[in-house]
């Protein structure tokens, strides 16, 4: 049975369209997915990057694209250098991903999610000054920047000091300028504002604590005594 | 020669009022801490009091300290080792070597009758580390002094931080030691502010003083006055400064040490 030739183009030029949509969506994503992020400037110890199915001994110069996961073993750290400007230093035993990279999108800002362990950011003098221009995510707040130098510790499977029923807490602790911190996970809570010389804890659901002094359990009493 | 037996009922007579003293105090503290209006500056328990620190630390510390006034002179150095067992329980030991130079002060075990000449003495202590509350330390020691000093000391240490989460946490702490060498009890209490927390730099100031009596010592003794402190967060390098006038009439104290932590 022949078909009439006129149902049959359209049906061919309503198949190409959706191919050619397919394949111009399908297309960007890969580009996306693909995206430079930047690469790995320092390694001690063993690292390893997972991109998709493959996973990959990280070295220096390793390239780092948008996507990618990373992860250091114990008594390991990785530096990387984003396309940004932006320094990350993943600490021991912790886990990273590059969520996206200002560039990507327009307006969007440079994210990267810290899934466990400790994270030092040393943020771009370009995007500094820029609310919401770089973000730490973990899995109950997010660290949002002014322009600064700052650590993000997620952990996991301890009690929080003061909160001891709960096991997953963040830490931030800024070096030089401000952050603003909120628990994604209680949108109602109010987000912290951190400046340099003091840290905030995020205990699981609950709003971030007041800001403290750094590190101050290093001091106690007088050392003379 | 005092009998030992006088010696310790001197030392007695003296530890009542004073451990009086220290409990209240710790009593005033306690409801300082319980008190305060915002829940974030309430007593915080660590938790997880009996599972095993993973991973562990271990600590050192060097101190180097030195007291002086016209009446009393003396100088100490120490190392002290720490390990934790638990996030809130831990071990820790230290020697120490003192100088002491002329006259009677609150931290020496020397008798005082014996003078005029430079006594150099050795300490070795253990003991444990209590911190069953965030920002807050109880080390209770025990050991014993050889040299110019040769017999058993106890000493205590506590530190508690009130409001770590704001911007001018206030620490309380006190020290305590008796010698049974010479029956003394001493003494310090210490009261700091933040006044200044950046990046590279937290400075402490406040106000503090020591007590001592027994033994040989006619009567309780003491002496107050300032508080600096200073914390260089890059060395891990504390200077602590005190200056004052008490019984022993001007005098200051100065001491700095380097904590060196690891992780295992």
């Amino acid at each position: 049975m022949l078909r009439k030739p006129g149902a049959s183009a359209g049906v061919a030029m309503v198949a190409e369209l959706i191919v050619a949509f397919c394949g111009s969506v399908c297309f960007r994503n890969l580009a996306f997915a693909q995206m430079a992020a930047g690469s790995i400037t320092g390694i001690k110890g063993s690292a390893q990057l997972i991109r998709g199915v493959q996973t990959l001994t990280i070295a220096v110069g390793t390239a780092v694209e948008v996507g990618d996961k990373i992860i250091t073993a114990t008594k390991a750290e990785a530096t990387l250098r984003l396309r940004d400007g932006s320094t990350l230093t993943l600490g021991e035993s912790s886990t990273m991903t590059i969520d996206h990279i200002v560039g990507a999108a327009a307006g969007a800002p440079s994210v990267i999610g810290l899934l466990s362990g400790h994270l030092r950011s040393a943020v771009a003098t370009a995007l500094r000054g820029t609310i919401g221009s770089f973000e730490i995510h973990t899995p109950n707040a997010i660290a949002g920047v002014r322009g600064t130098k700052f650590d993000t510790a997620f952990i996991e499977g301890t009690p929080c000091p003061g909160f001891p029923k709960c096991l997953r807490y963040t830490d931030v602790g800024v070096f030089e300028g401000i952050v603003e911190v909120f628990n994604p996970t209680n949108p109602s809570a109010a987000p912290v504002t951190v400046k340099a010389g003091y840290e905030t804890t995020v205990p699981c659901e609950e709003p971030p604590s007041s800001p403290g002094p750094l590190g101050i359990e290093e001091m106690g009493g007088p050392g003379y005594h | 020669m005092v009998p030992e037996t006088g010696n310790y009922m001197i030392g007695f007579r003296f530890v009542r009022p004073a451990a009086v003293a220290m409990g209240l105090c710790a009593a005033v503290w306690a409801s300082l801490l319980l008190d305060s209006g915002s829940a974030q500056a309430q007593i915080r328990p660590v938790g997880d009091y009996y599972q095993l620190q993973t991973p562990g630390h271990f600590g050192a510390t060097l101190l180097a300290s030195g007291f002086g006034s016209d009446q009393y002179g003396a100088t100490h150095e120490s190392v002290e080792l720490g390990q934790t067992i638990t996030r809130t329980i831990g071990v820790v030991g230290r020697i120490i070597a003192y100088q002491v130079y002329n006259g009677d002060g609150y931290d020496t075990p020397i008798d005082p009758v014996r003078s005029g000449q430079q006594f150099n003495f050795g300490r070795g202590e253990g003991g444990i580390d209590l911190r069953p509350i965030e920002g807050t330390t109880l080390r209770i020691f025990g050991g014993h002094d050889f040299g110019d000093s040769n017999a058993p000391v106890v000493d205590g240490d506590f530190s508690s931080w009130m409001g770590l989460h704001s911007t001018h946490p206030v620490n309380v702490s006190f020290t305590g030691s008796h010698y049974y060498n010479n029956g003394k009890t001493g003494g310090s209490v210490d009261f700091r502010a933040v006044a200044l927390s950046s990046a590279e730099l937290l400075f402490v100031a406040g106000a503090g003083g020591q007590i001592w009596g027994g033994g040989q010592t006619a009567g309780v003794k003491g002496e107050g006055g300032l508080d600096l402190g200073a914390l260089i967060r890059r060395w891990h390098l504390e200077v602590d400064l005190q200056g004052g006038y008490g019984v022993l009439h001007i005098y200051g104290i100065v001491g700095v040490s380097r904590h060196f932590d690891f992780t295992e």
